[in-house]
């Protein structure tokens, strides 16, 4: 018996939040319901909206579905910062901080539990899109998926850093609502920002979820040389290890492990 | 004896609107293996804090905390290896059962899942929880849910254990059950550090009883020489 290495912890604390998500697999049901009512309720308006355009068949379906699965993605992750608070309320973080295991095995763990569930619920996603008649390039929609687990994992580090600040439910629910709602309408996560005016496309671009939607809506397309792909990794990337890194420092100050 | 829960000179100020407030001016204390030494005082006087300091929740501005001789500062690891530590919250996860519960607690300390397993069912049987194990503690009582919380404290064997208030809130027939058992612990060779605020708890379970005010410790000394429950608190005279 004595301290784990880093692997052997963060696999242990990943099967336990697993363990945990199974037990309660309504949240995860939750998550999926509103980006699951967008895609079944709003894409077929969308889709006559699109004909009436001239567009072509299933065109709009291709470029709404990578905006449904950055809400997904962006929703399921940024409300994560909640068990945090009710973990830190329980006394539950403070019993497994004073364990002898370092704080990176227990974050990851917990990043790692909501990369999993998105996957589940971007899985149920997509083959309902693809029974609404999406056709998008396979490769690119693997691809994508992976970029919005990216946007996941920043999404999910920059709600626990909330929670640790904020340690109340009610501060952390006001903060988050400030905060979806931009990131979702300058994302372009309903229409692409190239529809609006000029001034709407420069504010966008100087967000994360603006690329990543249009990263994401690049590789469905199968458009692999598009510029927006790697400027959405490395947007993506950056964002991802500061706010791990800033979380990391957070979970050290707040619970000493 | 080595002491195996050591403080010398700790000292801690928190932040408040009006400035900094001080809450330790230089605790010191010992506790060795075999004792269980009460930690009374009146709200505020410091007594939670030591104890997260010991258990390194919290970091001090000044003193050391050892656990078995290891700095919880600087050789943090070995440390926790050591301790075992119950908040007054209990850290119970209601999302998963007692037996998870325990589980993991004893796999976060380096217990093969084969061994974390059976201490779980061993702990269980000895706090009298065995029958319920595989349900989740959200439905327990208050007493059931503290013993939960002192087995997850107690799922690594540790030299020293740390319980903040560990019978707050309970029934006095629950409350005697659970002394019997933190006796039992210090009788296994344990060295138990309590906080509370129960003079009866502090003369019927504590070997020694050690008082805080404005931030040090003010008295230590026998629990028994300290009168009969019921008298004025020995920190109000």
């Amino acid at each position: 018996m004595g301290a784990l290495t880093v692997g052997k912890a963060l696999r242990v604390v990943l099967v336990y939040e697993l363990t945990r998500t199974v037990r309660n697999p309504v949240w995860v049901l939750f998550g999926l319901l509103s980006p699951m009512l967008s895609l079944v309720l709003f894409a077929p308006l969308l889709a006559g909206l699109a004909q009436k355009a001239g567009m072509a068949d299933g065109e709009s379906l291709r470029s709404y579905t990578p905006g449904v699965l950055f809400t997904l993605a962006l929703l399921g992750s940024m409300y994560v910062g909640f068990s945090l608070v009710a973990d830190l309320k329980s006394g539950l973080l403070e019993r497994i901080s004073t364990a002898p295991v370092s704080p990176v095995a227990l974050i990851g763990g917990r990043i790692g539990r909501d990369a999993f569930a998105l996957m589940t619920q971007a899985a149920a996603l997509l083959a309902t899109a693809a029974l609404e008649g999406l056709r998008a390039n396979p490769l690119g929609v693997a691809l994508g998926v992976l970029l919005m687990m990216l946007l996941s994992c920043s999404a999910t580090a920059g709600s626990y850093c909330l929670a640790l600040l904020l340690r109340s439910e009610n501060a952390l629910a006001a903060v988050l609502n400030i905060v979806v709602l931009p990131l979702q309408l300058l994302g372009g996560t309903i229409l692409p920002l190239d529809f609006g005016p000029d001034w709407l496309q420069r504010l966008g671009a100087l967000l994360p979820s603006y690329w990543a939607i249009e990263g994401a809506r690049r590789l469905f397309e199968g458009r692999f040389g598009s510029v927006e792909i790697p400027i959405a990794v490395a947007v993506l990337t950056v964002l991802t290890g500061l706010l791990t890194y800033a979380l990391s420092r957070l979970w050290r100050n707040r619970t000493c492990s | 004896m080595t002491a195996v829960i050591e403080a010398a000179g700790l000292r801690k100020r928190y932040r408040g609107p009006a400035g900094d407030v001080p809450v330790l001016n230089g605790v010191t204390m010992a506790v060795d293996a075999g004792e269980v030494v009460g930690l009374l005082g009146v709200n505020g006087a410091g007594k939670s804090t030591t104890l997260r300091i010991l258990a390194g929740l919290l970091t001090a501005d000044a003193g050391r905390a050892l656990i078995a001789g290891f700095d919880v500062a600087h050789d943090r690891q070995q440390a926790r290896t050591r301790l075992g530590y119950v908040g007054q919250a209990g850290g119970l996860d209601e999302y998963v059962t007692a037996r998870q519960n325990l589980v993991f607690q004893g796999r976060l300390h380096g217990l093969g899942a084969r061994s974390a397993g059976q201490r779980a069912d061993e702990l269980a049987a000895r706090f009298g929880f065995a029958p319920m194990l595989t349900t989740s503690p959200r439905t327990w009582s208050g007493g059931q849910r503290r013993r939960l919380a002192l087995a997850l404290g107690l799922m690594h064997r540790p030299a020293a254990i740390l319980l903040d208030e560990p019978t707050v809130g309970l029934d006095p027939d629950i409350r005697e059950a659970l002394w019997a058992q933190i006796t039992e612990l210090a009788e296994d060779g344990a060295a138990v550090l309590l906080t509370t605020h129960y003079l009866e708890e502090a003369r019927r379970l504590c070997t020694r009883a050690l008082v805080m005010s404005g931030g040090v410790v003010t008295t230590d000394f026998p629990a028994e020489a300290r009168g009969v429950a019921g008298e004025e608190p020995i920190w109000g005279r």
